[in-house]
């Protein structure tokens, strides 16, 4: 018989293991794996995550369903980042996408988007980088060339927090290049 | 958006019903503001134009151009919905505070807004075990691609492989009615002849019966042989001199499918 505390565990292993395309898992899964009381193990997971700097997140899907993801609880410092694999100019250009998209009301024109972020990256970077936030799932393009955010967006990025911090930030430091 | 003049044109008319769909375009790939575009006057045009159309073109113009304005009116709308909530933010505001930010400065802004997601590829000892007893049952690549024929290309086929295939026939229609047609003929050499005992003559079984109405069907529609009903109600079959111009009367007869 599995314990309280197996079930936890499963349920650490598949919310982080990556299955599919996406990583985490729908509220179905998790019910089906878990069982009874799926609620409460999620719960208790939740709060061992906490103590790690993690938290569970609820993603609404576009079909209605819920997904559970982990997330970092707290906001990465640039070193930090640097050791995920980030460079600060990739970051610079997905916050630029991200802002652009949102004001916008989610859809932007990727000629605009290339445009914009070409002045933070140059022009060949800036298309190689578009590519690749579609295809890790943080920005969306349809067949007429629009693009909107993508569920990785959505997940991982706080988007109230986003515009506020770029619509009041300093402008002190100005680009100098 | 202009206003229609007093005399409208139809050069004109389509000049401008373009416009408006340019228009409609520019907003739906957010290139202008939904609200600079004049909703009423645009539907103002559409309406002075409508009766100078005369082609399909026309009036697929007409249409796309309504359509495009449906569109602008319902992104009016999100506008207006979005506009009241938290994250607004004007585009041009937006777009030119990034362009005024310093990257390491706007990466800085966009850690603090940033949670990644956790997730592992990892490989595991029940993963590699699956993998490699998965490997061990591959058929060597050389092998599979002996057993793989790709076939000879397309090539013709000759009537006797067609009618061995079942495609097409040994006899063709022309051919059984021709057939038909003399049997008839050596039939009716002494007189009509009664119309369910020819058809059964030289039948065998339900599928031959009915092949036999249908040919005889054929030669009573095109005038080669003819039928008549005797005072019981018997139907009888007969061979029509040519040039024959007879009565014309349409009989249907029962045809039993199920019984014998």
């Amino acid at each position: 018989m599995e314990g309280f505390a197996d079930k936890v565990r499963r349920a650490a292993v598949l919310l982080m293991y990556r299955r599919g395309r996406m990583p985490g898992a729908r509220e179905w899964e998790l019910k089906a794996a878990l069982g009874k009381g799926h609620e409460k193990i999620l719960d208790r997971l939740s709060e061992v995550l906490s103590e790690l700097g993690l938290e569970l997140y609820k993603l609404r899907l576009e079909d209605g369903d819920i997904r559970y993801l982990i997330r970092v609880k707290d906001p990465l410092t640039r070193s930090q980042a640097k050791l995920c694999g980030w460079r600060i100019d990739n970051l610079a250009a997905l916050a630029a996408a991200i802002a652009d998209i949102v004001s916008k009301q989610g859809r932007s024109n990727r000629r605009d988007l290339e445009e914009l972020i070409s002045r933070k990256t140059g022009r060949w970077r800036s298309l190689n980088l578009i590519d690749a936030f579609v295809k890790s799932g943080y920005l969306e393009e349809d067949e007429e060339g629009m693009i909107s955010l993508g569920w990785r967006a959505l997940a991982e990025v706080d988007l109230k927090d986003l515009m506020t911090l770029i619509l009041g930030a300093s402008q002190e430091r100005r680009a100098t290049a | 958006m202009q206003e229609a003049s007093s005399k409208p044109s139809l050069s004109k008319g389509r000049r401008e019903v373009r416009e408006i769909i340019e228009a409609c375009k520019a907003v739906e790939e957010r290139r202008f503001n939904p609200f600079l575009i004049d909703i009423g006057g645009a539907v103002q045009t559409l309406r002075t134009y409508y009766p100078l159309w005369r082609s399909l073109e026309d009036y697929s113009m007409d249409a796309e151009a309504l359509k495009g304005l449906s569109k602008v009116l319902a992104l009016q709308n999100s506008q207006l919905l979005y506009r009241s909530s938290r994250l607004y933010a004007d585009p041009e505001i937006v777009s030119s505070r990034i362009k005024r930010l310093a990257t390491a400065k706007l990466a800085e802004i966009f850690l603090r807004a940033f949670h990644p997601v956790i997730e592992l590829e990892q490989v595991t000892a029940p993963i590699i075990r699956e993998a490699l007893s998965y490997w061990d049952g591959m058929t060597p690549y050389s092998w599979r691609r002996r057993s793989i024929s790709l076939g000879g290309g397309p090539r013709s086929l000759s009537t006797a492989e067609l009618e061995a295939m079942g495609i097409a026939e040994r006899e063709g229609f022309h051919e059984k009615l021709k057939e038909i047609e003399v049997e008839l003929r050596g039939a009716c050499i002494k007189g009509p002849v009664e119309y369910w005992s020819f058809i059964r003559s030289t039948a065998h079984g339900r599928v031959e019966i009915l092949d036999r109405i249908y040919l005889v069907s054929f030669l009573l529609t095109s005038g080669e042989a003819s039928m008549k009903r005797d005072a019981d109600g018997n139907l009888w079959l007969w061979i029509p001199p040519k040039g024959y111009r007879g009565e014309v009367e349409s009989i249907t007869i029962p045809v039993e499918v199920g019984g014998e």
